[in-house]
C-alpha cells in the first residue's frame, strides 16, 4: 500500500515535478474550512501538548477526546469536497487526499510509538490495530460518501467489545502472528481499494441527491416506505419537515428509527450469538439499552437540524406572522417526539426489564428536549458551530448514561438537570427567531 | 397599492445592503429589478417577502407589514427563487398535487397547459430532474394559484431559449390582464425590456432610478458630436465621455428632449441616440 502510493510521489519528488500546492490546498480545505474548526483543532492539539509536557491527566484526556471527535469532521469535509466537481477536476486531487490521510495515519502511529516507548515493557502489536481502526473510521465513510458505515461500525464494535466472550477471545489472539497479519492485510486491502476504486470516473457520473427523508439518514431508500412518509397534513408542515407531516408519516419514521437498534442487535445476535448464551439476554444488555435510547435521539436531532434550516421554505405557506413560526416548528417537533416516544415505549414494554423503563424514558425525553432546543437556539448560526455543539452534547449524553448505569436515582436527577436549561434555551431561541433572516438558512447535507 | 416600501434599510455586518429605499408597486405594474451582482436584488426581494426583518423603515404588502402577513395574503403571492425549493424526494406530479390541495384558486387547466408545453417529466423524482426541469416546475408552482403579486428572482437562468420564450409569453399574458403586479429580477435585460413597464435600478444600496421604463429610455441617451469638445455643456448630466478621433460621444442622464434645440444652436450636427435597456444598464454601472 505504502509502496504503491509513495513510489510515484517519490519519483515525482526527485524529478522535481511534484508540487506541494495541491496537498496544501486540500489540507486547508479539510482541516480549517472555517475559523471555528481551525480553532477547535488548535485547542485540541494545544491541550494534548500541555497534557504531554506537564504530565497532567485532564488536559491530556481532553486533548485526546477533542482530537478524536474532530477526526469525525475529516471524512465529512472530504465528502463535501468530493461532491464538488470543480475540486474533482483539480490535478492530483485524489492522490493529495490519500497522501493527506496517510500522513495523518503516520502521525497517529508516531504518537502511539512515542507512548509505547515511554512504557516499562514496550510492545508493538497494537500499532496494526491503530492503523486498522483509523482506516475503518475514515475510508469506508469517504468511499461511500455517507456516514452510515461509520455508524454501523460503531454499533458493531460496541457489541463486540461489550461481549465478555469476544473480549476474552480478542485478548488471547491479539498478539498472535496470524491475527496481526490478518489485520494488516485488511488495512492494506482497504487502502488499495481506495487507490484503485475511489472516485473512479465510472462512479462520478451521478450527482448526489439531497436527502431529506429520515430513512436516507441511514442510506436506505425503500419506495413504499417513502410513499408513506410523504403523506402531508399541511403544506407548511411538509415544507418545514421536507417530508410528510401527517401522523402516519411521523409514526412510520419513528418506527423505523426506534426499531433500528433492536433489528441491528437481533442481526448481530444471529451472526455472533453462541449456543451457551441465549439471544434473549441481549435485550437487557447495557449497550442495547443505551443504543435504544440514543438511536431515536440521534435521528430526531438530525431531523431537527434539517427542520431548522428549512424555515424559509415554510414561511411563505405558513399562516401567521413571525411569532407563530417558532410555535409551529415546536408543534411539528412535538408530533415527531410523541411518535418516537410511543414507538420506543412499545419496544421497551416488549424488551426492556420494567425497572429500567421509567428512568430510561425520563433520560431520553429530557435529553431530546435539550438537544432540540439547543438546535432551535443555534439555528442560523454557522453550520459547523451548530453541528459541533450538537455532536458534543450527544457524546456527553452517551458518556453520562454509561456512567450512571444501574443508578436510577442519579438518572432521574440528571434528567432533571438536563431539562433545567430548556426554558432558557427556548426563550433565547424564540427571541432569535423573531429577527432571523430565513433566506440565509441553507439546507446543508451532513449525512 | 400592493407593495409600499418606506426608507427601507437592511444591514449585514455593518454594511448597508439596502439604504433607505422608498418605492411602491400597484396592480398592473411589471417591475424590472436591475443591478450588478451583489447589488442587493435578492435581499430586497427577500425583505419584501418577509424572510428578513428590516433594520430600518418598513415594507408593507396590502397595507400589512411583510413580516406579519396573514395566510390569506400569502396565498396571493407567487415566488420563484433563484435556487428552487422543491421537495427532492417527491415526483413532479406529487409536488403539484401537494400544492394544488393546499392552494386556493389553483388553476388546474393552466397547470396542465404549462406542464404539457414545457414537457416537464412529472413522473420523475425531483432529485433526478435537470436544473431546467426543476426551474420550470418552480415556475408552474408559482403561477398556477393565480397570485396577485408575482416575485421572480432570476427565474430564467436555467431555462433553454424555447422555454424562456414560452415563459415570457406567459408573463406577457399575465401582465396584459393588468390585474397583478410582477417584480422580475434577471441578468437577461433584453427579456425584461420586453415585458416590464417599470424599472428599479439598484446601485450602491440605493435606487439609482425608479420609474416607467419609457422615462428611463428617454432620460439616458448618447449624444454624438462630430468635433472634439473642449468642455461638456453645463446643462448636461454626464455619465461617460468617449473620444473617438475627432468626434466626441457623451452619455448623459436626466435628458430632456427640449434640450436638443438649445444644444443644436451651438452644435448643429449633434445627434441623439436612444439606448436599449441593456445599454443603459451598462452605462449606468460602469
Amino acid at each position: 500500500m505504502t509502496r504503491s502510493l509513495s513510489l510515484p510521489l517519490a519519483s515525482r519528488w526527485f524529478a522535481g515535478t511534484w508540487s506541494w500546492q495541491p496537498l496544501l490546498a486540500v489540507t486547508q480545505a479539510v482541516f480549517w474550512p472555517s475559523r471555528w474548526l481551525a480553532m477547535a483543532w488548535l485547542l485540541a492539539i494545544g491541550l494534548l501538548l500541555v497534557g504531554i509536557v506537564s504530565n497532567a491527566g485532564l488536559p491530556l484526556i481532553s486533548g485526546i477526546v477533542g482530537l478524536l471527535s474532530l477526526h469525525l469532521s475529516i471524512p465529512i469535509q472530504i465528502n463535501n469536497l468530493t461532491s464538488r466537481k470543480s475540486w474533482l477536476l483539480l490535478p492530483h486531487f485524489k492522490s493529495s487526499l490519500l497522501i493527506l490521510l496517510l500522513i495523518l495515519l503516520a502521525l497517529w502511529l508516531l504518537v502511539i510509538t512515542g507512548m509505547t516507548l515511554k512504557a516499562a515493557s514496550p510492545s508493538w502489536f497494537h500499532l496494526p490495530y491503530v492503523a486498522l481502526l483509523f482506516s475503518l473510521v475514515m475510508l469506508p465513510t469517504i468511499y461511500v460518501r455517507h456516514l452510515w458505515p461509520l455508524l454501523a461500525e460503531i454499533v458493531l464494535l460496541m457489541v463486540i467489545v461489550m461481549r465478555p466472550d469476544s473480549r476474552t477471545w480478542l485478548v488471547e489472539h491479539r498478539s498472535s502472528a496470524w491475527f496481526i497479519s490478518l489485520v494488516i492485510a485488511m488495512t492494506v486491502l482497504m487502502w488499495l481499494w481506495m487507490k484503485y476504486r475511489w472516485l473512479h470516473p465510472a462512479r462520478r457520473v451521478r450527482d448526489d441527491a439531497k436527502r431529506t427523508s429520515v430513512f436516507a439518514l441511514y442510506g436506505i431508500e425503500i419506495p413504499w416506505l417513502l410513499r408513506l412518509t410523504r403523506r402531508p397534513a399541511s403544506l407548511a408542515g411538509t415544507m418545514l419537515l421536507g417530508d410528510g407531516d401527517s401522523w402516519v408519516a411521523s409514526l412510520v419514521r419513528a418506527t423505523w428509527a426506534t426499531w433500528l437498534a433492536p433489528a441491528t442487535f437481533w442481526l448481530i445476535s444471529i451472526l455472533f450469538g453462541s449456543p451457551d448464551k441465549p439471544s434473549s439476554r441481549l435485550w437487557s444488555e447495557q449497550t442495547f439499552l443505551v443504543l435504544l435510547t440514543l438511536c431515536p435521539l440521534f435521528t430526531l436531532s438530525a431531523q431537527q437540524q434539517k427542520l431548522s434550516q428549512r424555515l424559509g421554505r415554510c414561511w411563505l405557506v405558513l399562516g401567521g406572522c413571525r411569532q407563530t413560526m417558532y410555535g409551529f416548528a415546536e408543534r411539528v417537533y412535538f408530533q415527531e417526539l410523541l411518535a418516537y416516544l410511543a414507538m420506543t415505549l412499545v419496544l421497551m414494554l416488549l424488551l426492556v426489564p420494567y425497572p429500567m423503563i421509567v428512568p430510561l424514558l425520563c433520560y431520553g425525553i429530557s435529553a431530546t428536549l435539550l438537544l432540540c432546543y439547543l438546535i432551535f437556539a443555534l439555528a442560523g448560526q454557522h453550520f459547523w458551530w451548530s453541528i459541533s455543539a450538537n455532536l458534543l452534547l450527544l457524546l456527553a449524553l452517551l458518556v453520562a448514561i454509561d456512567f450512571l448505569w444501574a443508578m436510577p436515582q442519579l438518572i432521574y436527577l440528571t434528567s432533571l438537570a438536563l431539562v433545567l436549561p430548556v426554558y432558557s434555551l427556548r426563550r433565547y431561541g424564540k427571541a432569535r427567531w423573531l429577527n432571523m433572516d430565513y433566506s440565509q438558512l441553507k439546507p446543508k447535507q451532513l449525512l | 397599492m400592493i407593495i409600499a416600501m418606506d426608507a427601507l434599510v437592511r444591514t449585514f455586518n455593518q454594511h448597508k445592503v439596502l439604504n433607505g429605499l422608498t418605492a411602491h408597486i400597484k396592480r398592473g405594474d411589471v417591475v424590472a429589478l436591475l443591478g450588478k451582482n451583489g447589488a442587493g436584488k435578492s435581499t430586497l426581494l427577500h425583505t419584501i417577502l418577509g424572510f428578513g426583518v428590516p433594520d430600518g423603515g418598513e415594507v408593507k404588502l396590502w397595507q400589512t407589514p411583510s413580516i406579519a402577513l396573514t395566510q390569506q395574503q400569502k396565498q396571493h403571492i407567487g415566488f420563484v427563487p433563484q435556487q428552487d425549493e422543491l421537495l427532492e424526494q417527491l415526483t413532479g406530479a406529487e409536488q403539484l398535487k401537494l400544492f394544488s390541495k393546499f392552494r386556493t384558486h389553483w388553476d388546474q387547466a393552466c397547470c396542465d397547459r404549462l406542464v404539457d408545453s414545457w414537457k416537464i417529466p412529472l413522473n420523475t423524482r425531483i432529485s433526478k430532474m435537470s436544473l431546467g426541469e426543476r426551474q420550470k416546475l418552480s415556475i408552474v408552482l408559482a403561477l398556477c394559484h393565480q397570485p396577485e403579486l408575482l416575485i421572480l428572482d432570476e427565474p430564467v437562468a436555467s431555462l433553454d431559449p424555447m422555454a424562456r420564450r414560452q415563459f415570457l409569453a406567459e408573463l406577457i399574458d399575465i401582465a396584459a390582464e393588468q390585474q397583478r403586479a410582477i417584480i422580475f429580477s434577471s441578468h437577461i435585460v433584453s427579456d425584461m425590456e420586453r415585458i416590464a413597464n417599470q424599472v428599479w435600478l439598484l446601485k450602491n444600496g440605493e435606487l439609482a432610478f425608479q420609474g416607467p421604463l419609457d422615462d428611463l429610455k428617454e432620460s439616458v441617451v448618447r449624444l454624438h458630436f462630430p468635433q472634439t469638445l473642449t468642455e461638456v455643456p453645463t446643462e448636461l448630466t454626464l455619465v461617460r465621455r468617449q473620444q473617438l478621433g475627432n468626434s466626441t460621444t457623451l452619455t448623459v442622464q436626466d435628458w430632456q428632449p427640449g434640450q436638443l434645440a438649445s444644444l443644436q444652436a451651438s452644435y448643429p450636427a449633434i445627434q441623439v441616440e436612444y439606448l436599449s435597456l441593456e445599454e443603459i444598464f451598462l452605462e449606468l454601472n460602469r
